[in-house]
């Protein structure tokens, strides 16, 4: 097993409200297996990316219980020191928006290097050269020496999130986490992205974990999937699976709320009611004050992940299975 | 770069223009116009000064006539003799201005250095001691007298250590002293005034980098250099500095006029041998030739100062550069 | 709303401090016939330059006046220099931010060149240029200060103004016939009042800095008046004798001016619409 979640519970402070982000989440992810983690908009789908690299800032999150396990080691107790060496190294990560996420003022060739040189000892400035060109063949970038010479805001979208992929694959990681890789882009440019990705996991024997609020890109690029519900994973499975016979009734919502054809547009799940309050968590089950099966029990007793053998899964609504 | 440059060239024709009628009308104000009765009472304003100052600016022809005369004059940077040693006031300028851009020179830089220090610090640390040092350090800044703080520097460093010359800008025997003794005599002669025409837009600065950096560390592209492993130090101080470093520029290219006022106090409390100095002289002496000159100079000054600032701005920001 | 403001204000440990110490300060000078020792005038040769005692809490000056009955004397001339020359800062600034952000066009670019042009000259050395061509004494004080330091107020109401003009109620306003002047003065003036208030309460202490510059210069207010940047200047000339006379005024000033930006900046926060709580 190459990552194991275990438990992870996250709160932010904001002034003086406690937001629960993340409670007693669990995830495994094997080796060359791509494991997708799809949700609505603010579910905590990042932060669980942004915790297995510790990229939480102290003053404004706490990770208050949990472990996670990187090929045997547990990264949240593990040195500040130690852990940046992993990061860009063995986990590498990619993120929404490649315009902000690119630093303007440094020539993207140099922030490609940057993530080479922390990592390794030092190499001739050609040989580092021409490392770095390889690497944006390798994402299919054209005008490699324009690029390599460019900032940010002189090349287009796609080149920009061609180029944050080669910088987060620059050191050949283990595990790569694309958090919304596609979402910021033109919708043309969704499909190439995603099928790099899919190219370059098959050649360099990485895996990935996906992140996602758009239910077509999993179906297509994903062997496991986990739904994240206002911060607990309600259902977690084999991709094809869940997609063809989805049991917690938020599955179900969220896949039929689905457009049919995925690349044509991208529209976020409409489902009755709004996500609930983090900082007021209803009682019982989560998901009831939405839930389209609710019962009286429901408002009350809080369901417990649970597996489903007949279903091949976890889930955790008590109702389940519907027949 | 070049067309950016051009434009903000463009733009500061209008302010120069602006800058010699706003003199000329200051120097409507000048006692000793035939119509002009409060001056008969003014016992400062002597016949002969008046009957000069009428010569001089043309006062008692059209003023259209006047203004003209006056742009003839500035072009060729003709602003008379001075009343009180009939000496062309443009040679009385040219021998004071090195000091005072010396001792501006090096008050901007160690202005510069200690405020992106403290600031940067401060954001690192927010909410830590250091920088609920910062805050009250801002605070003391913005409201203590300057020249208060000059006078109480003085006695310290003066008088009760006697570590430090408090006046002028080289000792009696400077002619005797070799290369080195000579420099290190202006050195601790500029000491006192430098730190203290320094403090003065320390705490502005410094206030204005906090809150500069702690924008930019929560950019994405932080997040990026720290996911892909850099060191805390680098994080800061290559990727958070370049970006925070643009609207500091701005902000001191906008401080020069403040910076550049201040000469005018410190010059005269320190007995400093620069035009700040020689302008003080010339207020508390009526000198209007040398006043009008010097105040053009000071308006030309900054305008040059923001036209560096500009440039350094297009230096610092690629996306103004290169568009 | 206002209610909040009372609250938000109650919390704010900075404005409580600065209101405070400026009520003390208030009323000090009100009263201050009630309150010195000595009248603030009244020489005494023969206890001259006295360090501070019993008899005289702060020491008296080379004219052997007592220096805490003239620093008491001293907060009339700051404060009424710091309020006269912010309000008509305040009124100038004001005025001219609106009229160019609601304006538009040729009026607005015309003013705001006159700004950028004034902002060429450092305003102490603005100021230092006039008064060499007038009387220096209190009137003339204030009215340049308030006239040289009007240009950063007049482009932040601009910019407020600018955003607030095509909002709905102006339009509003303008559709149901309301003359001009009533759309600024009553529709736009009270949705950009708090950062004006924010500015006027910041220039109060910078107006206090700089007229005690220019009485410390002999520019300012004249002997035997007493300020305390005059009485720093008879400070410089006995710094070898009377420390006293270089510490108090200068502390003076410090706390004042202190007191007005903790005032200030703490009204910043309270009057901030993203700030919650």
């Amino acid at each position: 097993m190459l990552l194991e979640i275990k438990n992870l519970s996250l709160q932010y402070v904001r002034g003086k409200k406690i937001i629960s982000a993340l409670r007693d989440v669990s995830l495994t992810l094997d080796k060359e297996e791509t494991l997708g983690l799809v949700g609505e908009s603010g579910c905590g789908k990042s932060s669980v990316a942004h915790s297995i690299l510790r990229l939480i800032p102290a003053n404004e999150g706490k990770i208050t219980h949990g472990e996670i396990f990187f090929e045997g080691k547990e990264l949240l107790q593990m040195e500040p020191e130690k852990i940046r060496q992993i990061r860009g190294k063995e986990i590498a990560i990619i993120f929404q928006d490649p315009f902000t996420s690119l630093n303007p003022v440094i020539p993207i060739g140099k922030q490609i290097e940057e993530n080479i040189l922390t990592h390794s000892l030092k190499t001739s400035s050609l040989q580092l050269k021409e490392k770095i060109f390889s690497l944006l063949e390798e994402v299919q970038l054209k005008e490699t020496e324009r690029i390599y010479n460019s900032y940010p805001h002189q090349i287009s979208g796609g080149q920009r999130q061609r180029a944050m992929i080669a910088m987060a694959l620059a050191n050949r990681p283990k595990l790569l986490i694309c958090d919304e890789p596609t979402t910021a882009l033109d919708v043309t440019v969704q499909k190439e992205i995603m099928e790099l990705l899919m190219k370059l996991q098959k050649n360099l024997k990485i895996s990935i974990l996906f992140i996602t609020h758009h239910f077509g890109l999993i179906g297509l690029y994903t062997q496991k999937l986990a739904v994240l519900y206002g911060g607990e994973i309600v259902e977690e499975g084999s991709t094809q699976e869940i997609l063809k016979n989805p049991q917690h009734p938020y599955t179900q919502s969220l896949l039929k709320s689905l457009p049919r054809k995925s690349f044509k547009k991208e529209k976020l799940p409409v489902i009755p009611g709004s996500p609930p309050d983090l900082s007021s968590l209803p009682s019982g089950c989560i998901f009831h004050p939405r839930c389209p099966k609710a019962i009286e029990e429901c408002k009350k007793k809080v369901p417990l992940l649970r597996e489903l053998k007949k279903f091949n899964r976890k889930i955790s609504c008590d109702l389940a299975p519907f027949s | 770069m070049a067309s950016y440059l051009f434009k903000r060239l463009l733009t500061l024709l209008p302010l120069l223009l602006g800058i010699t009628f706003l003199t000329f009308l200051i120097m409507q104000l000048a006692p000793g116009k035939p119509t002009d009765l409060i001056t008969d009472l003014n016992a400062k304003m002597s016949l002969e000064a008046k009957q000069k100052l009428t010569k001089l600016y043309g006062l008692d022809r059209p003023w259209p006539i006047q203004y003209w005369e006056w742009l003839k004059r500035l072009s060729k940077f003709d602003f008379g003799k001075s009343f009180k040693d009939d000496r062309p006031v443009i040679h009385k300028i040219l021998e004071r201005l090195p000091a005072t851009l010396l001792l501006n020179f090096l008050s901007l830089s160690l202005i510069f250095t200690l405020a992106i220090l403290i600031g940067m610090t401060a954001a690192a640390k927010k909410g830590a001691l250091f920088d609920k040092l910062t805050t009250l350090f801002v605070y003391l800044g913005f409201s203590i007298p300057t020249f208060w703080l000059a006078l109480l520097l003085m006695i310290l460093f003066g008088l009760k250590i006697g570590l430090l010359p408090i006046s002028g800008l080289r000792s009696l025997n400077f002619e005797e002293l070799n290369f080195l003794q000579k420099a290190w005599d202006m050195l601790q002669h500029l000491l006192l005034p430098v730190s203290v025409m320094a403090l003065t837009g320390l705490a502005a600065l410094a206030r204005y980098t906090r809150s500069s950096m702690l924008e930019v560390l929560h950019q994405d592209y932080i997040r990026t250099a720290r996911a892909k492993g850099l060191k805390e130090r680098e994080v800061i101080f290559k990727h958070a500095f370049k970006n925070a470093l643009i609207p500091i520029i701005t902000l001191l290219g906008l401080m020069l006029p403040e910076l550049i006022g201040g000469s005018f106090i410190f010059e005269t409390i320190f007995a400093y041998p620069g035009m700040g100095r020689l302008g003080f002289e010339a207020i508390m002496s009526r000198d209007y030739p040398v006043l009008m000159g010097i105040g053009t100079m000071v308006a030309f000054l900054t305008l040059l100062g923001n036209l560096l600032a500009d440039m350094l701005y297009a230096l610092a920001d690629p996306r103004i550069r290169y568009k | 709303m206002l209610k909040l403001y009372i609250k938000r204000f109650i919390q704010n440990k900075f404005a409580l401090w600065g209101i405070s110490f400026i009520f003390i300060l208030s009323s000090l000078a009100l009263f201050s016939p009630f309150i010195v020792p000595y009248a603030p005038l009244e020489q005494n040769l023969l206890e001259r330059l006295q360090s501070p005692s019993i008899l005289h809490l702060l020491g008296t000056d080379d004219l052997g006046r007592d220096l805490f009955s003239r620093l008491i004397y001293g907060s009339r001339i700051s404060l009424t220099v710091g309020f006269v020359a912010v309000s008509i800062a305040t009124l100038f600034g004001t005025f001219i931010g609106l009229v160019s952000g609601y304006f538009g066009k040729w009026i607005d670019s015309t003013l705001m060149r006159i700004v950028d042009i004034l902002l060429c000259f450092p305003t102490f050395f603005l100021i230092l240029m006039v008064i060499a061509f007038l009387e220096p004494n209190i009137l003339n004080v204030m009215i340049v200060i308030g006239f040289t330091s009007w240009t950063g107020l007049a482009r932040l109401v601009r910019g407020e103004t600018l955003s607030f003009k095509e909002r709905e109620f102006i339009l509003a306003a303008k559709s149901l016939g309301l003359s001009t002047p009533k759309i600024l003065f009553f529709h736009l003036l009270p949705n950009v009042s708090a950062p004006i208030l924010v500015s006027a309460t910041l220039g109060v202490g910078n107006a206090i800095l700089i007229e005690s510059s220019l009485s410390f210069l002999g520019l300012g207010v004249q002997p035997p008046i007493p300020s305390w940047g005059n009485i720093l200047t008879t400070g410089k000339d006995y710094i070898h004798f009377a420390w006293w006379l270089s510490l108090f005024p200068g502390l003076c000033i410090l706390f004042t001016v202190l007191a007005f930006n903790l005032l200030g900046e703490g009204l910043r926060d309270i009057l901030d619409p993203r700030s919650q709580n």
